[in-house]
């Protein structure tokens, strides 16, 4: 007799642990009478935008909710039972793909991707939460797609994540790009201005052009500040096409690396041979060979 | 006989007139030409400045950011293409250099607050009031410049011919019609607001003070400061041959021969306050190359450790002429400075210093007080493009376009074979700066 009772005590325990450990998944993603959280809250915004329900969007599964989706399961003909189970999942749209609470990559590049363009504030954790859905229906609608909350292939397209990057050739930019064009046109200005020289004074004639380009009252570009009319006398009297040699070049590389031995200067001029009469009135803050150097 | 000379006077006339004539007709035809390519310029910058006005006055009734982001945006185009334009007549620069300013520094005051708007930061009460007196002044110039173009059209008046004008000093300056009405804009010019914000051109960029502080030197103590920098056991001649007069940082300037060496040279600045090297280039022909890359920057490294610079790190490097140049940054408490750079170039023939440059760590180098990051690294790395490959970051502290200092996560990142570097704002989050990195033969460069 008493054995009889502690095998059923025993079985009970056990069938109610199995049970226990088992009603999780029976009833997993299914809501009914009382669930809460954020999936609730995802079937009632679901179910206010389609004008089922009338309460507040607070995630507590309470009569109106029951009585919204049985509307719902009435209207579109599914089992009216109160509870969103698999087949009232598909009907509101809400695919378990991108539902689940549990850790998804897609969901944490969509994420990312809302975040830096301003419509998710959350965290980016790849769980797709109520705050997945608001960004993602906020983002769809901007975009002229429909805004059912699922991230499928439309909208992976319109993220820019869809799947695989594009499979197009891909010209690197270093190929694209020369420091040469700016080196060889300050080489022939400095060869054209100060071939007789010393070697400092080459650069410091580099460095007032490259000045001038940082300066507002100058033009904005090198080739620009260098063909400017009037600005240059080896530019004006054609000097400048002289083929310049490898000191010229040097002075250009040296100067277009910093160095300025001039610190910050924006006018030179020969007073041997200037004419122009506006020059003189500059303060002299600097001479090097045969040039005089001003600030302002 | 005398008819054989007669003819012979005819024919040659007959060919110098052809000749003078197409001279002149080919002279004409560069003038027109060359005239066409000013009248284009004049009119297209008129047309930008009109616009530049009325983007201006929009700017004060728009009410959303994103389309004070277009406006800005815009304005910020119009002027610089003004500014351009303006600066390729042929208009004595003394006469227009105002003018020039004025349109550079809208232009680039549009472009900071543009990006004010995208980060959030609507335009503040005195930026409405700033924006409101640059609308006057844009309308003024706009006003004139238009009554400019009309009287030009009258007078059928040319651009060509200020040329002659500017090159010949005898004629009045003023007499030409162009140059009076840009005198008379230039005059008006010269009250416009200072105009201080984050950007190149903004005034308070050139009256910035230099952090570098120590006592005054003489001009007698710079020869022993400059044998000591050099510190080769040669002898060396000092000339000193002048000063740099600027108020940013005064310097001495001297050159360095070497005794029985005619033909070497080393040219040297070094600062009035505290007396440090600010820059110096040798001139010396470089022979073979026999030092490797990796042992130039260990010698440049070594140098200016000697020289007191402790905590740099080599950026990048570029090989040119037989020479190493390598950028060292100031390091401290793990933080990259990009403000305090150091230049050093090595001759990779015998491994010798043929250049120095100190001017960014002498002007920003400061005893920081760097503060903890408000945006966490794995915050920042949400900022960062979900199609690159990327690193992990370390913090730098980078300089903005008007020299402000912000502290940023450096992420180095790949996206197929480009590398870049993408600075994220520690304080903000916002994304800061991209650079992209381009690997040569001769070196690193970035861009």
């Amino acid at each position: 007799m008493r054995k009889v009772t502690i095998i059923t005590c025993v079985t009970l325990m056990i069938s109610f642990l199995i049970g226990n450990i088992f009603i999780d998944t029976i009833y997993a993603g299914s809501l009914s009478w009382g669930s809460r959280g954020e999936e609730v809250r995802v079937v009632q915004t679901k179910l206010k935008n389609w004008g089922y329900y009338t309460g507040n969007i607070d995630g507590a599964y309470g009569k109106k909710t029951y009585q919204a989706i049985v509307n719902f399961q009435k209207k579109n003909g599914l089992v009216v039972d109160g509870k969103v189970g698999t087949q009232t999942r598909k009907a509101l749209g809400m695919t378990t793909k991108t539902t689940t609470t549990k850790y998804n990559d897609l969901v944490k590049r969509a994420q990312q991707k809302l975040k830096q363009w301003g419509y998710y504030y959350g965290a980016v954790d790849g769980i797709y939460g109520s705050k997945t859905y608001t960004a993602v229906t906020k983002f769809q609608k901007k975009n002229g797609l429909k805004g059912d909350g699922i991230i499928g292939s439309n909208t992976k397209k319109a993220l820019g994540i869809s799947g695989k990057t594009a499979k197009e050739a891909y010209t690197p930019t270093s190929r694209g790009v020369s420091r040469n064009d700016d080196i060889s046109l300050l080489a022939m200005a400095i060869h054209g201005e100060a071939r007789g020289e010393p070697y400092v004074g080459k650069v410091a004639v580099g460095a007032v052009i490259l000045n001038r380009v940082k300066h507002p009252s100058f033009p904005n570009s090198i080739a620009s500040t260098i063909y400017q009319p009037g600005a240059f006398t080896a530019v004006d009297d054609g000097q400048i096409y002289l083929k310049p040699n490898a000191e010229s070049f040097k002075a250009a590389r040296d100067c277009l690396n910093g160095w300025d031995p001039t610190g910050g200067a924006i006018y030179y001029w020969n007073p041997a041979t200037s004419t122009s009469r506006w020059i003189w009135t500059r303060e002299v803050t600097l001479k090097i060979g045969k040039h005089w150097f001003a600030h302002e | 006989m005398k008819k054989g000379v007669f003819l012979a006077l005819v024919v040659s006339c007959l060919g110098t007139g052809i000749w003078g004539y197409t001279q002149y007709q080919q002279n004409r035809e560069h003038n027109v030409f060359l005239e066409n390519q000013f009248q284009r310029m004049f009119h297209d910058m008129v047309v930008d400045v009109e616009n530049i006005q009325v983007n201006l006055s929009k700017i004060r009734v728009t009410g959303s950011p994103k389309q004070n982001v277009l406006l800005f945006s815009d304005t910020r185009y119009l002027c610089y293409d003004a500014q351009e334009k303006l600066t390729q007549l042929p208009i004595a620069h003394g006469n227009v250099s105002r003018t020039e300013k004025f349109l550079s520094q809208v232009g680039d005051l549009s472009a900071a607050l543009a990006r004010n708007n995208l980060e959030g930061k609507p335009l503040n009460q005195d930026e409405k009031k700033m924006i409101e007196e640059l609308h006057n002044y844009a309308n003024y110039l706009s006003q004139q410049l238009i009554s400019l173009q009309k009287n030009m059209a009258d007078d059928g008046m040319r651009i060509g011919e200020l040329r002659k004008k500017v090159n010949q000093q005898l004629k009045k300056a003023n007499e030409n019609m162009l140059t009076t009405s840009f005198l008379n804009i230039e005059e008006k010019m010269q009250a416009y607001p200072e105009l201080i914000y984050d950007g190149p051109f903004s005034e308070h960029t050139k009256k910035r003070k230099s952090n570098l502080r120590g006592r005054s030197v003489e001009k007698d103590e710079i020869e022993k400061i400059a044998k000591d920098f050099v510190e080769d056991g040669r002898k060396y001649e000092v000339d000193s041959i002048g000063e740099i007069g600027n108020n940013r940082m005064p310097a001495y300037l001297l050159n360095l021969k070497p005794l029985g060496n005619e033909k070497k040279l080393m040219t040297m600045a070094i600062t009035k306050t505290g007396g440090h090297v600010l820059w110096m280039l040798d001139t010396g022909k470089i022979k073979e190359v026999k030092i490797s890359e990796k042992q130039g920057i260990a010698i440049a490294q070594n140098f200016l450790s000697k020289k007191g610079y402790e905590n740099m790190i080599p950026t990048y490097s570029l090989k040119y002429d037989g020479q190493l140049l390598i950028n060292f940054a100031y390091m401290q408490d793990d933080v990259t400075m990009y403000t305090d750079l150091v230049k050093v170039k090595v001759a990779l023939d015998d491994g010798r210093i043929v250049g120095f440059e100190a001017e960014g760590y002498l002007f920003n180098h400061y005893k920081r007080n760097i503060t903890d990051p408000k945006i966490s690294i794995d915050e920042a790395k949400d900022k960062i493009n979900i199609y690159t490959e990327t690193s992990e970051p370390r913090l730098a502290i980078i300089p903005t376009e008007g020299g402000k200092e912000v502290l940023c996560y450096e992420f180095k990142t790949k996206y197929q074979e480009d590398a870049f570097l993408i600075y994220i704002n520690a304080e903000t989050g916002e994304e800061q700066k991209i650079l992209q990195i381009l690997i040569k033969d001769d070196g690193i460069l970035m861009l």
